[in-house]
């Protein structure tokens, strides 16, 4: 009988033992980047602002508000993407719409996206531009 | 007697068993609030950062007084828009900037699309943390690195 309880208390102490050895083995949560989202609305605002204070890009924007299409600007966003991080660009203007560098992706995080009314020729148009962080598949 | 004994022998073994079980609970426990103090000490540190890089690139971007970069008319400064003669004394302004944040290590940097720099000032070591913004430069995109540790 006496064994017996001896042994019990063994048990308890293993499985008490194994917790300890689980909660100490847990990872810890990856704290990533604190203020990532912050820099991604600041990359957003400054990708629609570069866009209207160059001219040429501006002139470019008027005619993607038009025709849907804009290899000029697209290949601008690339390059700066190139140098910025693995980011999915979405601009939106007068219902077109176009994406550069989010093919093969998944969805992930939140989408940062910023607006400006800039006249365009004709009147007065709203350009969208949203931002989100590429995770690859 | 005998009985007596018997009991003591498994008591003591009991004991021990448990005894040693606490330790290495204790040992483990320690191990784990050490671990967890560093991540969190790092993390605290890699946050400080974080901050002060992305306060960096926003003074550089909208500030006119030096070494900002951002081209001004008296003080009133156009955001986004460098100015080439401060990108070019971006070097030379930087040690008088620099002095005012002793213990602070911050380095800026201009890059082309191309990925060429164009200008540059300050040092970091390898635990840094930076930030790249977009602006213009000569009517041309230019990335505005800021890095703090």
């Amino acid at each position: 009988m006496t064994r017996l309880k001896s042994f019990v208390f063994s048990i308890e102490a293993l499985i008490a033992l194994a917790a300890a050895v689980a909660i100490a083995a847990y990872p810890l949560a990856d704290a990533g980047s604190f203020y990532g989202e912050v820099h991604m609305a600041q990359l957003t605002q400054d990708l629609l602002e570069v866009t209207l204070k160059n001219p040429e890009n501006a002139g470019a924007l008027a005619s993607f508000a038009s025709t849907g299409n804009s290899p000029f600007l697209e290949g601008k966003y690339a390059a700066m993407l190139k140098q910025l991080g693995n980011y999915c660009l979405r601009l939106e203007a007068r219902g077109k719409s176009t994406e550069v560098n989010c093919g093969n992706r998944t969805a992930d995080g939140a989408e940062f996206s910023a607006e400006r009314i800039f006249w365009d020729g004709a009147g007065f148009t709203t350009a969208k531009l949203a931002l989100s962080f590429n995770r690859m598949a | 007697m005998k009985k007596s004994r018997r009991k003591k022998g498994v008591f003591s073994t009991d004991v021990a068993i448990a005894t040693l079980v606490l330790m290495t609970i204790a040992f483990i426990c320690v191990l784990s609030l050490n671990s967890t103090a560093r991540s969190l000490a790092w993390d605290s540190r890699l946050g400080l950062a974080e901050s002060s890089a992305l306060r960096l690139a926003d003074f550089m971007l909208k500030d006119c007084g030096p070494p900002a970069l951002s081209e001004c008319d008296a003080q009133f400064a156009y955001s986004h828009i460098l100015s080439r003669s401060k990108a070019g004394a971006l070097a030379a302004n930087w040690p008088q900037f620099e002095s005012l944040r002793p213990g602070k290590k911050m380095a800026v940097k201009i890059l082309g699309l191309d990925g060429k720099t164009i200008a540059e000032a300050g040092s970091i070591g390898t635990n840094a943390a930076c930030v790249r913004r977009v602006a213009l430069l000569e009517g041309k995109e230019v990335i505005l690195e800021a890095c703090s540790e």
